[in-house]
């Protein structure tokens, strides 16, 4: 069992995808950055939906399992986005629009096709090809709009082009990791204008739960894998390809965070507080007696009051592991956020500040993992930092557990890649224990059986430390 | 003269006073002055010292400092808790701030043995107990044996409460002030408080504190009260005891008085009165801003018991009755008063035996808790609302219905596949269960659901507008509605409840109970209101046989309620005179409780309602 197919568990079948261009907001302090969230300008190039690649000379081969020639036959087949629109017409899609008293049905709804089928894919354009819509995330929501590139993107001398210059013919950066992990973030995390709020999670929608390395795992592979992997057959291949995209996914997931916690408390036409911001099982849980919360007490927090659910704990680490310093000034706002969220009364102008002061920040360490090259002692030094240092994590919310769960398993397929030497057996054992699944009642959430193992696994993990 | 050492109390919660013989206090004497420092021991050698009457007209005066066993003064005088417009409203079961809280142990002296023999009254003259039939004089030990108000100052000693201090980082909680506003009777307005909100270290140590929700607690603050060149405000001790002076005449005597006049003249809560009695229990069981009753979520969450949905009718049948219903007095007795009261719900010519008293107390009662519900969710959100107590920043989740969050998560919830949401999901929303009975209730004054839900539109609209609500508005709303209900809660008191009715409330019951999705609370409130009223009902209905046993197996389904089944235990509190005295608390079984919230399912519950409602017609 791969460690991390748990995954499977809670994978958010909603499988959106759209460019999440290259300019995050690198002037995050002067608000939202432009092109960011990314918006069609007026010139920007047009779909020409999935049936332009699938000729079967082009994309459309008769493989499932290889790539060159039948990415399509791929996507088709084998690949949950290709059924991104098709779940609009669940029964659980129109719960959730009769929920949310909307007036549209879901497969109509500019909010959900803003996943579901493409960002760029706005009202004017939809009104020329509707039916680009029941090819749900298909080629161009996360390669970028055609129009420009269709008939030229086999061609040699647009092979010869840049990164940048493609981007500008409508191209999206899919080959490193900084341009998917902003791919997939945009979605499965969300940005500005494509928020799964706690209002839609309520009304039915399933929480997004993202860690780009497991869910990259996950996806049938419409590309040469060996590319990313081995450096013999690409210069971009890379042997700690898996723990490289871990640290990706998560400082870009912070950053989607962040920016979506800016928009979030910094818009006052937005609800807030914004319960999605917050852990979920803090609230959510069965009343018991005797109760495991009132046990662990409530720390620096009054008691009950709502915890931030922090998916960033670990950003810091992974920006000490690329320089000596980490990234003070970062650690000196998150903690801003923390407080500002702990205090009885947080300030949503505040949090907004801090946030995308953050979210400013990550910007450049984003470059720096992308174009910094790493070793067999990256990994380990990020695998021991995270063992010694975030233990008390587990005594934080229970999505802090299984992120920090997720990461030991990324770090631990790293560890095979590079033919590091095999973890003590009962190291091994544990994080197996940890990854497979969560043994729940039926349909039941409960985080304590997974905090459980969190705390035997690190007790080993540290032998006691 | 018999002697009992101070070390004897223990006995006496033991109910060992039962047998000690009170013979004792007839020939007391006036050796020794009771004074600041009264104890049990010297109260008890000299009852007549906490009296000066004179004769049963004239009012009588006792000093604070005597009667209430305080050092230092109340707080606060200058400012009444209510206004007298407030007052002629709605009349509000708050203590007077001036007259002082006497202690239940002036109350021992008649209301302990029975109706046995004769007690001498201070000032003169004697009552016999025999002869005296209104009340069973043996309220005493049926309260401190059984009753839990008696235990509510103990648990602030026991161990979950310790924990609770703990987190909240007061060192010893039994002396805080939040906590001691429901936790005896003794009004948080006479208390000193130190800085911190706590009261003095040694205040939990008198008997009058200790001993809990006691006899004032919910009858009034008996004493008079009269400070410098100030009105005089005299209290019901004095005045209560004149009727058995001279019973049943008609010179103004207290039993004959309306209780209005009791109230405002005297201090003394009518509990006789459905509205009046809810108000005064929902003032802790649901929260009283101003008189500083808040169960905040802060507490919640470091382990205070959730506060149940609240029914008027079956929390006082949980309680040991200390009282006979009127309609089970001595047929002498009912006839007098009703030939002489001057309460209106009693007049001979609109009070009707066969009538259903419990059934309309109970709609009276959800009327009255719907009301107090949206007052204190109004007050916390109000800023104008001051509070004895630190007010905890709004918003104040624990307003907020506890199971919309606290629930595990699970596929195909049935919260998302409710049919109608009247909200935006996702939001913290109101409890459901003030409104389920009292929508009800309206009903039967003639009001289809339709209007309340009409009145209610702007609150809704206020809590839609973003999560907990939009502030203004909202309090705004809320205590607008609650005008309102309690206006239709004084409606539905005046009008009796005919046998005929029964019948349709049940089928109402039955029908909103088999249609509606409801959550665990409200329905609750159905099977309880059902059951009441299915036991006043004399008229015939269809298949009672068959229905009984299907609202009972709800029981089983959900558990109703068991005030007084809980587990035993023990905790130790000091004594005045040094020293620790143990005494017997019954346990929140939270273990036992809670999973029924978790495993409730409201389709489940329709269907077993959908049977009732079949039988019924």
């Amino acid at each position: 069992v791969k460690p991390r197919h748990w995954l499977l568990v809670i994978v958010v079948v909603s499988a959106p995808i759209h460019s999440w261009q290259h300019g995050l907001p690198s002037s995050a302090h002067t608000g939202p950055a432009k092109g960011f969230p990314p918006q069609p300008s007026a010139v920007s190039p047009q779909f020409v939906g999935a049936g332009s690649c699938s000729a079967s000379a082009c994309h459309h081969g008769n493989f499932v399992n290889s790539h060159t020639g039948s990415e399509f036959t791929i996507w088709m087949t084998r690949d949950p986005h290709s059924k991104a629109y098709e779940v609009l017409f669940e029964e659980r899609s129109l719960h959730i629009q009769k929920n949310l008293h909307s007036p549209h049905k879901a497969h109509e709804d500019q909010r959900c096709l803003k996943c579901h089928v493409a960002p760029g894919l706005d009202a004017a354009l939809e009104k020329k090809a509707p039916y680009f819509r029941t090819d749900g995330v298909s080629c161009e929501s996360c390669h970028g709009p055609a129009e420009n590139w269709l008939n030229v993107h086999h061609l040699p001398p647009w092979r010869r082009m840049t990164r940048g210059a493609k981007k500008l013919q409508g191209m999206n950066d899919t080959q490193t990791l900084l341009g998917r992990a902003r791919l997939c973030a945009s979605c499965h995390v969300g940005i500005p204008g494509m928020d799964v709020d706690h209002d839609l999670i309520a009304a039915g929608h399933p929480r997004l739960n993202f860690e780009f390395a497991a869910f990259h795992a996950h996806m049938p592979r419409h590309w040469p894998d060996a590319k990313d992997r081995n450096p013999n057959s690409s210069p971009r291949g890379r042997q700690d390809f898996e723990a490289r995209a871990w640290a990706m996914g998560q400082l870009v997931s912070a950053q989607a965070r962040l920016i979506l916690l800016a928009d979030r408390a910094g818009d006052p036409q937005k609800p807030w507080p914004e319960f999605a911001e917050y852990d979920c099982a803090a609230c959510h849980h069965d009343l018991r007696q005797p109760s495991a919360r009132q046990q662990k007490g409530y720390e620096k927090r009054k008691p009950g009051s709502m915890p931030w659910s922090n998916h960033l704990f670990l950003t810091t680490r992974i920006l000490e592991s690329l320089h000596d310093q980490g990234d003070p000034q970062l650690v000196k706002v998150l903690g801003n956020i923390l407080q500002t969220f702990n205090a009885s009364k947080s300030n949503r102008k505040d949090l907004a500040k801090h946030a995308r002061d953050a979210a400013s920040f990550l910007d450049r360490w984003q470059q720096k993992l992308d174009t910094q090259p790493t070793d067999q002692k990256w990994v380990d030094h990020l695998f021991e930092s995270i063992l010694l240092n975030e233990g008390p994590t587990t005594r934080a919310t229970s999505e802090e557990v299984m992120h920090l769960q997720v990461s030991l398993a990324a770090l631990y397929r790293a560890r095979i890649d590079l033919n590091m030497p095999a973890l003590p057996a009962d190291l091994r054992n544990s994080l197996f224990r940890l990854s497979t699944r969560f043994d729940l009642p039926a349909n039941h959430y409960d985080s304590q059986p997974i905090r459980n193992r969190m705390i035997e696994f690190l007790k080993i993990a540290t032998k006691g430390q | 003269m018999v002697i009992i050492q101070r070390n004897a109390w223990f006995l006496v919660l033991g109910g060992v006073i039962l047998v000690c013989a009170f013979s004792g206090l007839t020939s007391s004497s006036n050796k020794s002055r009771a004074t600041g420092q009264t104890g049990f021991r010297e109260w008890y050698q000299d009852p007549a010292s906490a009296f000066s009457i004179q004769d049963g007209t004239r009012p009588f005066s006792l000093p604070l400092a005597t009667c209430c066993s305080l050092d230092g003064n109340p707080r606060d005088r200058s400012s009444p808790i209510f206004t007298l417009a407030d007052k002629k409203k709605f009349a509000k079961p708050e203590p007077h701030p001036e007259r002082p809280y006497l202690g239940f142990k002036t109350c021992l002296r008649c209301h302990t043995n029975g109706a046995v023999g004769q007690v001498d009254l201070p000032g003169g003259g004697k009552l016999d107990l025999n002869e005296e039939q209104w009340v069973f004089y043996n309220e005493y030990p049926t309260w401190v044996k059984e009753d839990k108000h008696g235990q509510a100052y103990t648990v602030l000693l026991n161990k979950r409460s310790k924990e609770m201090g703990r987190q909240l980082g007061v060192s010893e909680i039994h002396r805080d002030s939040r906590c001691l506003a429901c936790h005896t009777g003794f009004p948080l307005n006479q208390m000193p408080v130190e800085k911190d909100g706590l009261v003095d270290r040694d205040l939990g140590k008198k008997l009058d504190i200790n001993v809990g929700v006691s006899c004032e607690g919910c009858h009034g603050s008996a004493g008079d009260y009269q400070a410098d060149g100030r009105d005089f405000v005299k209290g019901w001790m004095g005045p209560h005891q004149t009727a058995p002076l001279m019973p049943y005449a008609k010179t103004n005597p207290w039993r004959f008085l309306s209780p209005q006049a009791k109230h405002e003249q005297y201090g003394f809560f009518d509990v006789r009165s459905p509205s009046f009695k809810t108000k005064l229990c929902v003032s802790c069981h649901i929260g009283d801003v101003e008189q500083g009753r808040i169960v905040t979520h802060e507490m919640y969450a470091v382990g205070h018991p959730p506060l149940p949905g609240f029914e008027i009718e079956t929390f006082t049948q949980q309680m040991p009755r200390h009282w006979a219903e009127f309609s089970a007095k001595a047929g002498s007795v009912q006839e007098l008063f009703l030939k002489y009261t001057k309460d209106p719900l009693y007049r001979e010519q609109t009070y009707r035996k066969d009538n259903l008293h419990r059934s309309r107390s109970l709609l009276v009662g959800a009327l009255v808790a719907s009301g107090e519900y949206l007052r204190f969710a109004g007050q916390l959100a109000d800023d104008a609302s001051k509070s004895p107590v630190t007010k905890p920043a709004w918003p104040e989740f624990a307003v907020f219905d506890c199971y919309a969050c606290h629930h595990d998560l699970t596929n195909s919830s049935w919260r998302q596949t409710r049919n109608s949401f009247s909200r935006i999901p996702g939001r913290p929303t109101l409890h459901a269960w003030p409104f389920t009975l009292a929508k009800i209730a309206l009903k039967t004054l003639g009001m289809p659901s339709a209007d309340f839900d009409a009145k209610l539109a702007d609150l809704r609209q206020a809590i839609n507008r973003k999560p907990f609500g939009n502030r203004n508005e909202f309090c705004q709303a809320a205590q607008t509605a609650a005008a309102w209900v309690f206006a239709k809660s004084l409606e539905r008191e005046k009008r009796p409840l005919k046998q005929e009715e029964g019948y349709a409330l049940l089928t109402e019951i039955s029908t909103v109970a088999s249609t509606e999705t409801l959550d665990y609370d409200s329905a609750r409130q159905l099977v309880w209101a059902f059951r009441i009223v299915e036991s006043e009902l004399q008229i015939k209905f269809p298949n009672p046989d068959k229905i009984r046993p299907l609202v009972e197996s709800l029981s089983k389904d959900m558990f109703l309620l068991n005030l007084r089944g809980g587990r035993k235990a023990v905790t130790a509190i000091p004594k005045e005179t040094g020293g620790m005295e143990e005494r017997s608390t019954v346990e929140v079984d939270l273990d036992i409780v809670l999973p029924y919230v978790a495993r409730y399912q409201p389709l489940a519950f329709q269907k077993k309602f959908k049977e009732i409602a079949l039988l019924l017609n």
